[in-house]
């Protein structure tokens, strides 16, 4: 490797997030006696990757455009209740998932619209509308419709989805474990992710709009379409990783997803995106959610109780603030 | 031409989110018209005692002031917990039984502070009865201390500890349901081997009352069985976690034998790792728990039996107890509270005591209605 290559890699955040992430299973590794690279550990992690990692996602691509979403898990818990909802009552998705999934999609990409109109038609600062339609969505799902947990009902497909797996594996005690089908999810939305940011126009436009919305314009992106069909994608797969989520944890649970974005933003954060826009990768983004699942999964063996989980998150929102506000000091310069 | 637009929208979003928190009605014209547009969704919802709006509520402490029916209010954890749903729909029925109304009312997460807002929005509407089962005890009791002063019968449930209360009702002494559940988990188990406890949250005071309890009735009863050294875990009131807790715990512990788990989410979740593991019949878990949702699991015999209690009956003794302090009534060791259970019950000091929990197993999981 030449001297400026090595340079470059240096000076990105991504880098020093995959020597943590590697750092830190090598010493839980140690500390635990082996139990965190048992293949049963493993597969419970990427397990555990699956739905954050897919929202990590979504909530990079708004970052790079230098926005912020807070309203992704709103948008969520009402797509995937009022899907769920309909198919219990319709008896609907006995043997094929597909209805509701398409039904989760409909009703993201409709909530997501609503955020995205107002976003690019009145050009406000996302955070504030978001998190006023936040508000909004999470009144929808349990004023307006009262939705209700789903548990023994759940339609048998989303149950059987939950359930199917590619791989049994066994731990050292023989204990049996399986590598959830749903990863499958996860790694066509890294690949597809991955693929729009750095080889089309649209995501081309979302960097030079995150970089400079002005500037942007003038070089001929259409600033307000992009934005407003960037809202409606992030709200249609808001929909469907909740359905996701629903199928894996075999419930359906109106307020299941209160608070996620404080949790997910943080990691996108330390996974290198800039809270000002125009910076971020899809390697970055998926490392940082690795660490935060690797340290959730692991806190018991290595005897951290649970109120430390809170800390740990804490310190996360810290230092990913903190590498954002020294970024941006490091542009001004 | 816009901005109108906007301003109208934002109203829009303000009155839904204001019907969904079922703030106070002021008297401004905005949050009247919110609720009002919380009581139309409840009622085509049909579910005419639910969020019962501030408007109606007034109007009821009007009517209470006049005549000799308490304005009676019962506030839950949460709303729209499958849990919580079925005591309203047992409040809905008292309410059909005796005639009086009720405002059920709770926060839409679990959070204290909201709860908190909610109790402090309906004393000062002047109810008569205040019915609730705390998130936090302590955050309660100022609320509950001024309701007092103010005269409402203040009654809870799950909080028996709490000092600002007229009184609290137990289905059973917190030594009575940890008992039960490690007299069940025990039977399992053989009564030997490693076990370990769980609960929904660290701070939920009667859940780490049982716990408690359990681990103290092993010490006296199960002399063979060992309590892990991480003693205890916390799922966050979620299946999906006590699932990933599980398996953390069997990787750590090989050799762990059995889960206590206190919360309505434990044994299922506990249940759905030890399925994967293939551990059935080796590995036990018991908590309390809604049927519904460990029927499968008891059908295949990953869980012999979960502990639970009626919990509607338990809301029914409260608001029974409530009226009979409204006619004057004094609460006494051995009396009546006419619900099944509660024939005589026990009262230490504050806390009625009843005799309420049940086992369920695959024989009875059907007979209950949840």
């Amino acid at each position: 490797m030449n001297k400026t290559a090595w340079k470059r890699l240096t000076k990105r955040t991504e880098f020093y997030i995959f020597l943590v992430l590697i750092a830190l299973i090598v010493g839980i590794q140690i500390v635990s006696h082996g139990q965190l690279l048992e293949p049963t550990t493993l597969v419970t992690i990427l397990r555990g990757m699956v739905v954050d990692g897919m929202f990590a996602l979504i909530c990079l691509i708004v970052m790079v455009s230098g926005g912020f979403d807070l309203s992704f898990p709103a948008i969520s818990a009402f797509a995937y209740s009022a899907a769920t909802t309909i198919c219990v009552n319709q008896g609907w998705c006995k043997t094929n998932p597909l209805a509701g999934f398409l039904l989760a999609i409909l009703f993201g990409a409709i909530l997501g619209a609503f955020n995205g109109w107002i976003i690019a038609n009145f050009k406000l600062n996302t955070m504030i509308v978001t998190l006023g339609t936040q508000t909004f969505f999470t009144g929808l799902t349990m004023g307006l419709f009262q939705m209700k947990e789903i548990t023994s009902t759940l339609p048998a497909s989303f149950r059987a989805l939950g359930e199917s797996y590619f791989v049994e594996v066994y731990n050292s005690q023989g204990q049996r474990s399986t590598l959830t089908t749903s990863i499958v999810f996860l790694i066509i939305m890294i690949a597809v992710t991955s693929f729009i940011l750095r080889k089309t126009m649209f995501g081309r436009a979302l960097y030079a709009i995150g970089g400079n919305e002005v500037s942007a314009e003038r070089a001929g992106f259409n600033v307000k379409r992009t934005k407003f069909i960037l809202y409606v994608v992030v709200g249609a797969l808001a929909g469907f990783i909740g359905m996701v989520r629903v199928c894996l944890a075999r419930q359906s649970i109106p307020k299941a997803m209160v608070g996620k974005e404080m949790q997910i933003i943080p990691a996108v954060i330390l996974g290198g995106a800039s809270i000002f826009g125009g910076e971020g990768s899809v390697f970055g983004t998926v490392c940082a959610i690795g660490l935060i699942t690797v340290v959730s999964n692991s806190m018991l063996l290595v005897g951290i109780d649970s109120y430390w989980q809170n800390f740990f998150n804490g310190l996360v929102i810290l230092i990913g603030i903190t590498i954002s506000a020294v970024q941006a000091k490091r542009q001004r310069r | 031409m816009k901005k109108k637009l906007l301003v109208t929208l934002l109203s829009a979003a303000m009155a839904v989110t204001l019907g969904a928190c079922g703030s106070s009605g002021g008297s401004s014209g905005s949050s009247a018209g919110a609720s009002s547009a919380a009581k139309g969704t409840s009622e085509s919802a049909s579910a005419s005692v639910s969020a019962t709006s501030a408007v109606e509520a007034a109007a009821e402490v009007k009517k209470a002031e006049t005549g000799d029916t308490p304005t009676i209010a019962f506030v839950p954890k949460v709303m729209g917990q499958a849990w919580w749903d079925y005591v309203q729909k047992g409040v809905e029925e008292w309410s059909k039984d005796t005639g009086y109304d009720v405002i059920y009312k709770g926060p839409t997460e679990i959070d204290a502070a909201a709860q908190v807002q909610i109790m402090t929005d309906l004393v000062n509407q002047g109810v008569d009865i205040l019915c609730f089962s705390p998130n936090d005890p302590d955050a309660c009791e100022a609320i509950c201390k001024q309701a007092r002063d103010k005269g409402i019968i203040v009654i809870s449930t799950e909080a028996s500890g709490m000092e600002n209360i007229d009184y609290d009702v137990e289905a059973f002494d917190e030594a009575g349901m940890g008992g039960f559940l490690m007299d069940q988990l025990a039977k399992s188990m053989g009564e030997e081997g490693q076990y370990i406890t769980m609960v929904g949250s660290m701070t939920m005071e009667s859940q780490n009352n049982w716990a408690d309890a359990a681990v103290a009735r092993q010490e006296e009863a199960y002399p063979k069985m060992e309590l892990v050294a991480d003693k205890r875990v916390a799922d966050d009131s979620d299946a999906e976690k006590a699932y990933e807790l599980t398996k953390q715990l069997l990787q750590k512990y090989p050799n762990l034998k059995g889960i206590l788990g206190t919360g309505s989410f434990d044994a299922p979740g506990a249940a759905r790792a030890i399925q994967e593991l293939g551990l059935q019949g080796k590995v036990f878990a018991i908590s309390v728990a809604m049927p519904s949702e460990v029927k499968d699991y008891l059908a295949d015999g990953t869980l012999q039996s979960v502990g639970l209690w009626d919990p509607a009956i338990s809301a029914k003794v409260m608001l029974n107890a409530g009226v009979d302090m409204f006619n004057g009534k004094k609460i006494e060791e051995g009396m009546d509270l006419q619900e099944k259970g509660y024939e005589a019950v026990k009262l230490n000091d504050k806390v009625i005591v009843g005799d309420g929990a049940i086992a369920i197993t695959n024989d009875n999981v059907d007979d209950f209605g949840f």
